[in-house]
């Protein structure tokens, strides 16, 4: 192969991502009169998970009791005793302070009622807002931040997927990024580099992470040596429609509804409602219960996990659908008569909780002038809302390294090793040989069958032997449909498809060490939540060619009261 | 740099005796940088439930083996990224329920960069021109701001837009795709109603405090048609021209260039008039000289008694008439 | 069989031979027409930017001009015909926006009742006449005339259409005797509402029509809307200029065609007032003016 000369872009700071975090992140570095690159993969504002947001959560953080109790619910219901409230505290106060004040500043509309009140379910402590229906909030709040990115004409590259990050001597000095419509690779060399990949991970057959969103950040970062932790607590959602395969995506929200504190009903083959939230009201998020509730529906042969079990509206006033569900109108489409009719639902693969290892208070990664704001880190985010905070914080700390260090050297091996490695992914397919989009259809196929909802030791190795036999034998003959270099997708698969192996052996591996179940990572073979021995984070770093763990305590604010749960019935 | 090669697909697998029906699609594949001209790749795919032409664009790589540059991000209409043609309509594939016959082509008015992706970037340029953004004179107070649902009345119409520029892409009054077409800055051709609904969804929220008459004007708002085809083909559903382009122009018919005047000199002539007198309003709207080139064609009108050079409109007429002009505040 | 007659603007000057047409096949069908005089304008596409709220009253009068006597309204223009249709829809809403307007209506001095109902000659036609006894009256049948139908943009689509339209033209054109072609795809339009503003924009549009007209070998068109006829005959040689090609393609009001079909004189139907001359499908019909 010849020898590299891609072309080389300066900045003070490169973001790469498009959602909240990623915009949040590039305005405040541009308002502080920094350079700032932003690369998307997608589009900005058009894919990733911050478009997904269905439902806003508003909380008043000024009353100090409230706050108290928002936190403990979010500790235990929203990430079973894993995350740290004093993140959740300070994200909260700044979505407060700032993030929808400016939102509404920007036109958001937040849905009243004719007389002004917003309108919320009315268990008002769920505090679910909506903008300006239920399941669209996300797509609005990112239609307003791509117009001011656009506007105030910050630096964008889209349809530009970044490859590498490239290290020397633990220090990030840039990125390798991939113009997908020319098919050209250069390098982005920077003081810092903000990574705001998300926390998508279309890892399984069904996702809800958008096309492009493959885990190509999480492998990057894990690839260049960061600390990785808690991949394993990957969150899957309960309520997905079942068909077109198109509408994977398509949520069924089970949250309280607007106007009322009704929500949605899980019917089982046998017709009868199995879940909903209000059967546990003392639970604010219903997400794991409804995992858990169709585990058991599944073992008694009353539901399967892609199929056999429905969605139900039947209970809820039809006004209420049509005036403030977002979704109701996808169902209609469809034909269904939400009356009267319920809707077949599968699980679906949805995001982390995990990912790059940050400290929440800078953002910061173990690899110097490295920062993950939003989803792709691994304080377990979960909101929109949040992400502005991450955002804001990762810029801030960016520009105080950008200003205290002049452009780093570029690691020359690194560069050459990656432009090899790219152009070696442009050779034509051979007989025999797969697409790289069928590469991909395989390892999700793996992942979907081994690596569901229930886990086991013998799976998970199962697994990891398939996963192992897809890079030793379908990886060397995997090739493009095409050697042209305009908008070559297969070309870009390609690359996802080393991505997405490298990530899923990761996750496994992650998911081997954890010996117990929470939250959304269930293993049958340890069927309990271990409160003695597993209130920890599981943290992974590459060494080598071989992956080394370690664990650490997770913070201490809020305890479980138990030592031992049994998870399917435990309510967190 | 070697000529791109193009590998055979994926052979068609074994006759079984499989009896699900199926449906055919040809597919529109061309790139620029090879093919002299376009060809159509034929594909035949199981039907499954509820099947959208997406799922037939995925079963075209994924089983297939057919490398076809498509784009989408969400597949559940939020993106707005995978508009195409089918059968000559123009859709979300998302959206758009598989039949069992289907030509998919890329979307019009947008120059096509490979297969059916297309680029969008006039009319997104075009949007970003055009001040998308609430523009506060007033200065905003604090978390939530005082309104009621009634007072977004105008603009809740058009929320759900997802800027898909399927609208544009078949609208008759767009420029084509050609470079150049579309014009820049001050001198463009008709924006499309794609981006006339992104600007009115802050021209007619209720704190927006721009003038944005002569934006509009330099929009060529006036090209609109009014031939309501973007609302016919919207996968979403918006009013366009009713709730957006209408009152669009009623807020260009102000602007300093009077390009986009035409209804206020309609309004006065139907006062003045009662019934259009087309003689009167065919000169304010041209202005003399320019209607003087058209008398050649008035007087070949007037020898086949299709001209009524004075209108008559009854006393009675003409003061009901007022009357409704007044009680409406023009 | 007793209507209110709303021919709308044009029909009193530019395309006077609507008119005619009408009241030839009216007198012909049994169908008598009481004219709203002094009914003035609908607003067109105009009023609606300017003032939605005169866009509504001025509609409303007419609709209360043909309540007060008990009539439903017979239109012959598609966008007369879809200004008072969504009126009428509206005026029949329980809505705030319903009751201001009445309220305004009535500080105007318009008492503004029940809702006529509002439907297109066409589509009268065949709901009242039928198209059985339609089909009886037919003395001539157009057989071998290649005729392009061309339904308004506003018969088929936005706030004022008319469920069943298009096809119902289609109806009446193979009534006709006449052979259908499908020349007319959705993204055409005639481009009427910006002949004054935007000649050339215009001309370019209607002449994409035109020239597949040629390409599918149709002997003319025919229009439901006097605007759409307005811009394909009275423009054509405008937008002949601008495509640099001939067409030359006569284009005929609905009525028209009925009434040649049942056996009219074409001077009885203003044919003869075209700017487009209808000589050649006379000739191909074997008529005599």
């Amino acid at each position: 192969m010849s020898r590299a000369a891609p072309r080389i872009v300066d900045t003070d700071v490169v973001v790469i991502g498009g959602g909240c975090a990623g915009v949040y992140a590039a305005l405040r570095v541009q308002a502080a009169g920094l350079e700032v690159l932003q690369v998307v993969k997608g589009f900005l504002g058009r894919s990733g998970a911050s478009i997904f947001a269905g439902n806003l959560q508003l909380q008043k953080t000024k009353d100090p009791a409230e706050e108290e109790r928002f936190m403990a619910i979010r500790a235990r219901y929203g990430s079973s005793y894993l995350n740290d409230p004093d993140y959740i505290r300070r994200a909260c106060r700044f979505t407060e302070d700032v993030f929808f004040p400016e939102m509404e500043q920007r036109g958001l509309y937040l849905r009243r009622d004719d007389n002004g009140e917003l309108v919320t379910s009315h268990d008002r402590s769920a505090g679910n807002v909506w903008a300006p229906n239920q399941g669209f909030s996300g797509t609005m709040i990112m239609e307003l931040l791509r117009k001011d990115v656009l506007a105030r004409r910050v630096p964008l590259l889209q349809e530009t997927m970044v490859t590498s990050l490239l290290v020397r001597d633990g220090v990030v000095t840039g990125v390798t990024a991939f113009d997908i419509v020319h098919g050209e690779l250069f390098v982005i060399r920077a003081k810092a580099v903000i990574i705001a990949t998300g926390p998508g991970n279309y890892l399984a057959t069904r996702s809800t992470a958008t096309r492009e969103q493959c885990g190509n950040g999480f492998a990057m970062a894990y690839r260049a040596g960061a600390d990785m932790q808690d991949l394993e607590m990957q969150w899957f959602h309960a309520s997905d429609i079942a068909a077109p395969k198109a509408w994977m995506r398509l949520h069924l929200y089970p949250n309280p509804m607007p106007v009322t504190d009704k929500s949605l009903w899980l019917h089982g083959k046998d017709g009868k409602m199995f879940f909903h939230l209000g059967m546990n009201p003392k639970v604010k998020q219903p997400y794991y219960l409804q995992l858990r509730h169709l585990c058991m529906q599944v073992q008694k042969g009353n539901a399967d996990w892609h199929g056999g079990y429905y969605g139900g509206y039947t209970h809820i006033e039809p006004d209420i659908m049509e005036n403030y569900s977002h979704t109701a109108a996808f169902f209609k489409h469809l034909g269904y008569d939400l009356t009267k009719d319920l809707i077949p639902c599968g699980i679906t693969w949805h995001m982390t909780f995990g990912g790059i290892r940050t400290d929440n208070r800078t953002m910061a990664t173990s690899i110097e002038g490295l920062y993950a704001p939003g989803g792709c880190g691994s304080h377990g985010v979960g909101s929109i809302t949040y992400v502005s905070y991450d955002g804001t914080i990762a810029a801030d700390q960016a520009c105080e390294r950008a200003r205290s260090v002049g452009l780093p050297e570029l690691p020359e091996h690194l560069v050459q090793r990656e432009h090899d490695r790219v152009h070696s992914r442009l050779a034509p397919r051979p007989p025999g040989g797969l697409l790289p989009a069928q590469v991909k259809k395989r390892v999700r196929e793996i992942m979907t069958d081994k690596m569901g909802y229930v886990k086991s030791a013998a799976r998970m190795a199962s697994a990891l032997d398939d996963l192992a036999d897809v890079r030793q034998r379908l990886l060397p003959a995997m090739g493009v449909g095409s050697t042209s270099r305009t908008w070559n997708y297969d070309w870009v698969e390609a690359l996802d498809a080393e991505d997405m192996l490298d990530l899923c052996e990761l996750t496994i591996r992650m998911s081997m060490q954890r010996k117990e179940s929470r939250g959304y990572f269930f293993r049958e073979d340890y069927p309990y939540i271990d409160n003695k021995r597993w209130l920890k984070h599981t943290v992974a770093r590459r060494v080598g060619d071989d992956v080394a763990f370690e664990f650490t305590e997770a913070a201490p604010i809020f305890r479980p009261e138990n030592e031992i749960d049994d998870f399917l019935t435990a309510e967190y | 740099m070697d000529a791109p090669v193009h590998v055979a697909p994926v052979p068609p697998r074994e006759p079984t005796t499989d009896v699900t029906p199926r449906f055919r699609a040809r597919i529109f594949r061309f790139d620029p940088a090879t093919d002299a001209t376009p060809r159509f790749d034929a594909v035949e795919v199981p039907c499954e439930p509820h099947m959208r032409v997406l799922d037939v664009l995925d079963h075209a790589v994924e089983e297939c083996g057919l490398s076809i540059g498509y784009r989408y991000f969400c597949g559940i209409k939020r993106c707005g990224m995978c508009g195409v043609n089918v059968n000559g309509k123009a859709v979300l594939a998302c959206w758009e329920a598989a039949t069992p016959d289907m030509v998919i082509e890329p979307l019009g008015n947008m120059p096509v960069i490979r297969d059916l992706i297309v680029d969008r970037s006039a009319f997104e340029q075009a949007t970003v021109d055009l001040e998308p953004r609430l523009v506060r004179k007033t200065p905003y107070t604090s978390f939530p701001e005082v309104y009621t649902h009634r007072d977004v009345a105008a603009t809740f119409p058009l929320m759900n837009c997802i800027e898909c520029y399927v609208c544009s892409s078949t609208c008759p009054a767009v420029p084509g795709p050609h470079p150049g077409a579309h014009g820049r800055e001050g001198q463009r051709g008709f924006v499309g109603p794609g981006t006339l609904v992104q600007i009115a969804k802050v021209a007619l929220h209720p704190k927006d405090e721009l003038d944005r008459s002569g934006m509009l004007e330099n929009a060529s708002i006036d090209h609109c048609m009014s031939c309501y085809r973007c609302e016919q083909v919207c996968p979403v559903g918006i009013p366009i021209v009713s709730h957006a382009i209408m009152p669009l122009r009623g807020l260009a018919a102000k602007g300093p260039a009077g390009k986009a005047r035409f209804p206020l000199d309609f309004a006065d002539n139907v006062r003045t008039h009662v019934d259009i007198h087309s003689g009167s309003l065919f000169v304010k709207a041209k202005g003399w000289v320019r209607a003087l080139a058209s008398v050649p064609l008035v007087l070949r009108m007037l020898m086949r008694g299709k001209t009524r050079l004075f209108s008559r409109p009854s006393a009675r007429a003409k003061r009901e008439v007022n009357a409704l002009f007044k009680a409406a505040g023009s | 069989m007793r209507f209110a007659y709303y021919p709308g603007c044009t029909s009193k000057g530019s395309t006077r031979e609507a008119d005619v047409a009408t009241k030839w096949l009216a007198r012909e069908v049994g169908i008598e027409l009481a004219e709203l005089v002094d009914a003035g304008c609908c607003g067109s596409c105009e009023i609606k930017a300017v003032n939605p709220t005169l866009h509504f009253m001025l509609n409303a009068r007419i609709l209360t001009m043909a309540a007060e006597q008990d009539l439903e309204i017979l239109t012959i223009c598609d966008t007369c015909q879809a200004n008072l249709l969504h009126t009428s829809r509206r005026m029949q809403e329980e809505s705030d926006a319903m009751r201001s307007l009445l309220e305004r209506l009535k500080s105007a001095g318009v008492q503004y009742g029940t809702t006529p109902r509002v439907r297109h000659l066409a589509s009268i036609l065949l709901e009242e006449i039928g198209e059985r006894e339609l089909r009886d009256r037919i003395a001539r049948p157009l057989a071998g005339l290649r005729v392009a139908p061309f339904a308004c943009c506003h018969s088929f689509r936005g706030p004022g259409a008319s469920i069943g339209s298009r096809e119902g033209l289609e109806a009446l054109v193979a009534l006709s005797g006449a052979t259908s072609v499908p020349v007319r795809v959705d993204t055409d339009c005639c481009g009427f509402h910006i002949l004054m503003t935007n000649e050339e924009l215009s001309a370019r549009t209607s002449a994409k029509f035109l020239a597949r007209c040629v390409e599918m070998k149709a002997d003319c068109i025919v229009t439901t809307s006097p605007l759409c006829h307005t811009a394909l005959d009275i423009y054509q040689r405008k937008a002949e200029s601008v495509a640099g090609r001939r067409f030359g393609i006569p284009v005929l009001h609905l009525p028209q065609l009925l009434a040649l079909a049942f056996g009219a004189q074409p001077r009885a139907v203003g044919l003869d007032r075209h700017m487009v001359s209808t000589a050649p499908v006379m000739r191909q019909m074997m008529m005599t003016a």
